[in-house]
């Protein structure tokens, strides 16, 4: 399940995305594991996440965002909460870290400005799933200024069709970007999607389109 | 098997560009919306997501080969050998606190067909056979070994072959010395698969920051993204080794 990686687009766009992961591995039983799962979420919640998903609930565009920071599975929960700039994702990393919770954390982004967070708040990374892109018939992609965005749903949940007919609705006064994103967001069911990082995107589109 | 219910639909088409498979379309003959069979995946998207004003969307689960083609297409269904949903594993996720990978191994996440192209069993068996051939350890918890008849030949049961799913995720792990051995196995299915593939490399970070197999990937000149999954570490009991 590589639901967070490769992500694709210039670097500058790529800084302004960061995914906070948390995890209960199915190996461990952990005492309580729903308090520190609502726990988890108060934290995530605490620092305007731009998404946020519960692979129990959904996210929280297309479901109640009560039932997400509250509905946990006795065992196994993972949740997210994505982020718009470092500065938030190094607070949301200091707070889980004086929760002490032992629940397993993955932050994807551009990994050296993970690093730089790391070091600034005492932490060290433990181990990385670095990318090397797409192999074979890359022909039969969509254009990349359309992956960008498709991409930010590693399930590929959110089509390119989808993204050209929100284009489309932008550019007849319809839809407005921001809400462009969000229909874009819905049918990324685990909450990953950068709705904030879509609207620049989908504003590059339709001025190229 | 998710359908458009005839008597239901009014030809809006809605619901049309939602499908990231483009699985969706409008009759010309009827003017209704119907669902291309061969090429639905059953992700769920249009059942979960179109606000259909009519509400013909209709998903049911119908035979084993449907089914399966959800377990690797729709990301909210839990797969019977993992427990999680998704198509992998825990894999690096909780590598804190499971130590899958350890330092001197290297691990590898190759999600065939994806992003959007989609796959058959028959090509993920090929994938498998061709990285037999060196030597990997598989993941035993991956979804895709479950199914498969025989692992050395990457064979699935008949019925899966042609069957499509939106992608796989084959996890297996080598030591750091069989890294240029794998990575030109990776560029042979590069140049004779029908499809794309995304490649994930796993690594522990030393404790100056620093990531072996960065200068190994670079060495034999592959491109690695600044993108990237870091486990920062925090879960407990942590597993240093």
């Amino acid at each position: 399940m590589t639901h967070t990686h490769h992500r694709v687009g210039p670097i500058e766009s790529l800084k302004k995305d960061f995914v906070v992961l948390v995890m209960a591995s199915r190996h461990i039983k952990y005492e309580d594991e729903v308090g520190r799962f609502r726990k988890t979420m108060e934290i995530l919640r605490k620092y305007n996440p731009v998404n946020l998903g519960n692979m129990v609930v959904g996210n929280k565009y297309w479901r109640d965002e009560e039932d997400i920071v509250s509905r946990f599975r006795e065992h196994g929960n993972i949740v997210h909460g994505v982020y718009a700039s470092a500065e938030q994702v190094k607070e949301v990393l200091k707070e889980l870290k004086d929760a002490n919770l032992g629940l397993s954390v993955v932050v994807t982004g551009v990994y050296e400005e993970v690093f730089k967070i790391l070091k600034e708040i005492g932490l060290r990374p433990h181990t990385i799933n670095l990318s090397l892109g797409v192999w074979g018939r890359t022909e039969k992609l969509p254009p990349k200024e359309v992956l960008e965005i498709t991409t930010m749903c590693g399930h590929c949940m959110v089509s390119p069709s989808l993204v050209m007919k929100m284009v489309s609705e932008i550019k007849k006064g319809r839809l407005s970007p921001a809400s462009a994103a969000i229909e874009l967001a819905r049918p990324c069911v685990c909450g990953v999607f950068n709705v904030k990082r879509a609207e620049e995107l989908l504003r590059k589109l339709v001025s190229k389109y | 098997m998710v359908f458009i219910d005839q008597s239901r639909c009014i030809g809006c088409g809605i619901c049309i560009p939602y499908c990231p498979r483009n699985a969706i379309k409008l009759s010309p003959e009827t003017k209704k919306a119907y669902i291309v069979v061969p090429e639905c995946v059953e992700c769920g998207t249009c059942v979960r997501v179109v606000q259909c004003p009519r509400d013909a969307i209709v998903g049911v689960v119908e035979g084993y080969a449907r089914e399966v083609r959800g377990h690797f297409s729709d990301p909210i269904t839990p797969h019977p050998s993992t427990g999680i949903p998704g198509r992998g594993t825990e894999e690096m996720k909780t590598n804190d606190v499971t130590g899958r990978f350890k330092r001197g191994e290297v691990g590898f996440a190759i999600d065939i067909g994806r992003p959007l192209v989609g796959v058959t069993f028959a090509e993920v068996g090929r994938f498998i056979k061709v990285l037999n051939e060196v030597g990997v350890v598989w993941e035993k918890a991956n979804p895709i070994l479950y199914l498969l008849k025989d692992l050395k030949e990457g064979k699935f049961p008949d019925e899966l072959m042609n069957e499509k799913i939106h992608s796989a995720v084959l996890e297996f792990k080598v030591p750091m010395s069989r890294v240029k051995d794998v990575i030109e196995k990776l560029k042979y299915l590069a140049e004779t698969t029908d499809t794309v593939f995304s490649v994930g490399v796993i690594s522990r970070v030393e404790p100056d920051f620093t990531i072996p197999v960065v200068n190994i990937l670079k060495e034999l000149g592959l491109e690695v993204s600044p993108w990237a999954k870091t486990n920062v570490g925090l879960g407990r009991p942590l597993v240093e080794g």
